[in-house]
């Protein structure tokens, strides 16, 4: 399936400086009041890749990526992205800067039609852009052409998971950031699921992928972290860390 | 597939409204309807006489409910968007009747109707064009300053202060304005009328009827069709969410109370064609009934506000029409009690969110 | 008036102008005994009845030189049947002490004299839509409309609103709007100028009396405004303390406490007759006066400049029934 996507906003503008990958945290501690949930985390992502984070529930996996996509901000350490310090940006301007991100629990907008959905996510875009985009995540989603203007609360749970993910991708990210995409979903639909974040990796997207599915998420991934109470505890190429003694007992119900 | 591709607000739209449109015809045929029999049969009246009188008084129901609509929106936007009850709301129209008046008295220079119309249509656009931004800027200049600050403390604090803003505006117009009833000019020719059905129906109610419905359909098509009023919709919705599509929601929030200021101006401007006097605590009363009118919709929802407006314009116009206007406000307060004793959301039901 | 009892220096006090305000004040009064006259307080229960009583601890102090409104309200309605030949009214009231009370006595004495009271309604004066509440009273065809209460409690208006909706017959109140001419700020005529050509509102006391040319003439010298209202009542009451102030020095009070229950004494003297500007005038056990005049004004859209002001037309004695 290739489908029609504009193709120069997303190879024409990745330049990294200097090299460096385009998502750099370093040091980053992030706080809820008094609760200190990222204690130092070191973590990057490079164009292209599809890099997933694992761990146990309350690990941070969820405030890490809200700190990147500027939900949170981190208290002491940096966020950077595409050589920028984007530590204190709010998400609304990160949006316009390439990061797309669909959030632990969907959060579509319930009493919107699929469609007011997928144009919320196209928000920051020029109006011209939008209909081949449209098709795009139609094509990738042909359940959500048959929902189009079903109200977004009363799609299944799968079907509202499809439209985070499209409404998420109408902003035309280069980096997105799924948290949980498969939760609750058959089995039959997770590897559906999976299989269509590769498909949009492939299609240029870098992903940044939080799981408790981790066995899946290894497979599609190129490298993994291993994230616990905050602190990142592992990292390497996703193959190494699926077959590491430790993570295999914890995540991955083995002993 | 460029059908699909083309976005709609809602599952057929164009027939939900012309539904709605055909309940609300049928419900003030209805109120009329009733009003009629009950003049003939409580008021004394003969049948022949009381039909006039009924549809008099439907009209005059339509533009004093039309006055509540306009009002009550304002409130139940911004409920819908920040969940404040913006108390000092009322006060907002207040001003917005202050400065109407004193544009129209500064250029007239007297209290007389105006009878050339094309003279008559400027100064009201004049009056609304000049009103309107002011206030709605007000609106917005006082949530920046005041509500914002507040707008991650607990519930209790943005509240609290809301009274606090309603004194402070009802006190600077009690400074500059004094006590008393002041005078608004009643520049539309209040003996112009069509004769309908045996009534003289006055054509300044006409006017303030459907300067509303322009200004609510217009409210209508913003929030359901454009990009912004979609945002907004999607603010009110989740927050966090909608950061994530990119919008900005102090922006969304400061054009919501734009919004609310602007429709409290166009309220404040017939008001005081209608009824000829401002005064400085005209916020109170008007906005407490506006406000529960927009409890009776269904708080954060716009036709909710604008059907409550509707029904509390209703019930006291019957109440007057039948002799017991000192009850009035007793029966708007039992009849919301009943509605949120067996429908605590209101009428159309949805706490917030849905402004379609 | 507390720090004004605690003053030995007061002997007197003339006020104050509203019924309300007399009703908080004469307990305090009464308790020091220190005699006070009011210009312009009407309520009935200030004086008579279980009300007039539960002010007072001790001996009355209190007497006023304006009748009261068991006799301002009947006044209107002989008035609108007899001068105005109008048989039928439609009564609206304010929902207040005053305005009820008024409207009620204006009622009884309606329907007495043979007249038809098509309805009487109510409306507080946080009533937004009054256009409503004329509609209705248009279509009970009065003759003409009795307003119960004051300016700042919607007779102007209501006056504007019975307008609007063409019912154009005469709009009679009491006292309560009769507060100044058309370039009086907040005052009736200035809010319902417009509309106010069939207006008619009473006053109290007499409207006209031996020398008012001289004494308005003084006022607008002294003072540089017109004299309206109870103006000369103000003057009348000064009139009762003064003379209230010689018959107790007579009596040689030998102290300032001593003085002040001479005044008292000689001021609510039931016998005696005071020679006031208004006329001759003696106070009752309760403190209201024998003179049972009520004046009646209409609109004169001429007078202040164009501005239009009251006019007095007659007076109605109930004294003289
Ligand atoms: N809004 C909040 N206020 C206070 N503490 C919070 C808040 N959100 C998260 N936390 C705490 O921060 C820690 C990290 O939470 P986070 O949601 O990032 O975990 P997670 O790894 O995503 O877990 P899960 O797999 O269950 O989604 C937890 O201990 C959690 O209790
Ligand atoms: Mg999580």
């Amino acid at each position: 399936m290739t489908a029609p996507i504009a193709a120069s906003t997303i190879t024409g503008t990745a330049a990294s400086v200097a090299g460096e990958p385009m998502l750099v945290l370093e040091e980053v501690n992030t706080y809820y009041g008094q609760i200190h949930a990222l204690q130092g985390v070191d973590l990057s992502v490079a164009e292209g890749e599809i890099v997933t984070l694992i761990g146990a529930n309350g690990a941070g996996k969820t405030t890490t990526l809200k700190t990147i996509s500027g939900l949170l901000h981190p208290r002491h350490g940096t966020v950077r992205f595409e050589g920028t310090d984007v530590s204190r940006t709010p998400a609304h301007l990160l949006v316009r800067r390439g990061i797309g991100h669909a959030p632990e629990g969907r959060r579509i907008f319930s009493r919107m039609s699929v469609l007011e959905n997928l144009m919320m996510g196209a928000f920051t875009r020029e109006t011209p852009t939008i209909p081949p985009d449209l098709e795009r995540v139609m094509t990738l989603f042909p359940r959500l052409r048959e929902r189009s203007h079903q109200l977004g609360g009363t799609l299944s749970g799968g079907e509202q998971q499809m439209l985070a993910i499209g409404r998420a991708l109408m902003s035309h990210p280069r980096l997105l950031l799924l948290d949980e995409p498969s939760l609750g979903l058959s089995p039959i639909l997770v590897q559906q699921i999976f299989a269509i974040i590769r498909e949009i990796n492939s299609q240029g997207t870098t992903v940044l992928l939080v799981e408790q599915n981790a066995l899946q998420a290894l497979s599609i991934a190129h490298r993994a972290y291993v994230l616990q109470t905050g602190r990142v505890v592992l990292a390497g190429p996703a193959k190494d860390v699926m077959s590491n003694e430790t993570v295999r007992k914890a995540y991955l119900g083995e002993d | 597939m460029t059908a699909i591709a083309s976005p709609a607000a809602q599952p057929n739209p164009l027939s939900r409204g012309i539904r709605m449109t055909v309940i609300a015809v049928v419900a003030v045929v209805a109120y009329m309807l009733i009003l009629w029999v009950l003049l003939f049969g409580l008021g004394g009246r003969t049948v022949a006489n009381a039909f006039p009188e009924a549809l008099q008084q439907t009209v005059n129901a339509l533009s004093i409910g039309a006055i509540y609509a306009l009002i009550a929106l304002g409130y139940t936007m911004v409920y819908g968007i920040i969940e404040l009850i913006n108390f000092a709301h009322g006060d907002i129209f207040m001003l917005g009747a202050f400065l109407a008046t004193v544009f129209i008295a500064g250029i007239t220079g007297n209290n007389d109707a105006v009878t050339n119309i094309p003279l008559l249509i400027v100064l009201l656009l004049g009056a609304l064009v000049f009103t309107m931004p002011i206030i709605g800027l007000l609106n917005v200049g006082i949530e920046r300053a005041v509500y914002r600050p507040l707008r991650h403390a607990p519930r209790l604090a943005p509240l609290i202060t809301a009274v606090g803003v309603s004194f402070i505006l009802q006190n600077v117009a009690l400074t500059i304005a004094g006590s008393g009833d002041r005078k608004s000019p009643q520049i539309f020719p209040l003996d112009w009328t069509i004769p309908i059905g045996g009534a003289q129906v006055s054509i300044l109610s006409i006017f303030i009827f459907v300067l509303a419905m322009l200004l609510m359909l217009a409210l209508q098509a913003f929030v359901s069709r454009t990009r912004l009023g979609r945002a907004m919709r999607a603010t009110a919705q989740d927050q966090e969410a909608s950061a994530l599509m990119g919008v900005d929601a102090n922006q969304t929030i400061s054009l919501t109370f734009l919004i609310g200021g602007v429709l409290a101006a166009a309220a404040g401007l017939v008001w005081g064609l209608r009824f000829g006097f401002v005064r400085f605590d005209l916020g109170f009363n008007s906005g407490l009934k506006a406000f529960t009118a927009a409890v009776l919709g269904g708080i954060g929802n716009i036709t909710g506000a604008v059907i409550g407006g509707f029904i509390i314009g209703f019930i006291e116009n019957g109440a007057a029409s039948l002799g017991y206007s000192r009850w009035s406000e007793f029966l708007v307060f039992v009849i919301l009690t009943l509605v949120l004793l067996f429908k605590p959301t209101g009428i159309l039901g949805q706490l917030t969110g849905d402004r379609a | 008036m507390t720090k004004i009892v605690g003053d030995p220096n007061y002997i007197a006090v003339v006020g104050p102008v509203n019924s309300g305000v007399a009703k908080a004040q004469i307990p305090i009064s009464n308790a020091a005994g220190l005699l006070q006259c009011s210009p312009s307080n009407t309520n009935t229960a200030l004086t008579v009845g279980d009300a007039a009583k539960a002010l007072r601890t001790k001996p009355n102090n209190y007497i006023r030189v304006v009748t009261n409104d068991a006799i301002q309200g009947p006044a209107a309605a002989a008035y609108i049947i007899t001068v105005l030949k109008k048989t039928s009214v439609y009564i609206i009231d304010d929902t207040e002490t005053f305005g009820k009370g008024i409207a009620d006595s204006f009622e009884a004495e309606f329907k007495k004299r043979g007249g038809t009271v098509v309805k009487h309604d109510a409306a507080p004066k946080t009533t937004q839509d009054y256009v409503s509440i004329m509609t209705a009273a248009k279509a009970l065809n009065p003759q003409s409309i009795y307003f119960g209460g004051v300016t700042a409690s919607g007779g102007a208006r209501i006056a504007l609103a019975a307008a609007q909706v063409g019912l154009d017959v005469p709009f009679v109140g009491p006292d309560g709007i009769n507060d100044g001419s058309g370039d009086t700020k907040d005052s009736f005529l200035n809010l319902a100028n417009k509309v106010a050509k069939n207006a008619y509102s009473t006053l109290a006391g007499p409207g006209t009396f031996e020398g008012k040319d001289k004494f308005d003439a003084d006022y607008k010298k002294e003072y540089g405004i017109d004299a309206t209202g109870y103006a000369g009542q103000g003057y009348a009451c000064t009139q009762v303390v003064l003379d209230a102030l010689a018959r107790a020095a007579k009596t040689n009070p030998k102290d300032s406490a001593a003085l002040r229950e001479a005044v008292r004494v000689a001021g609510t003297d039931t016998t005696y007759e005071y020679t006031l500007d208004v006329g001759k005038v003696k106070f009752d056990a309760n403190g209201d006066t024998s003179q049972l005049i009520v004046s009646i004004y209409s609109f004169d859209p001429a007078a202040a400049k164009g501005k239009g002001d009251w006019k007095y037309e007659t007076q109605v004695d109930a004294a003289q029934k």
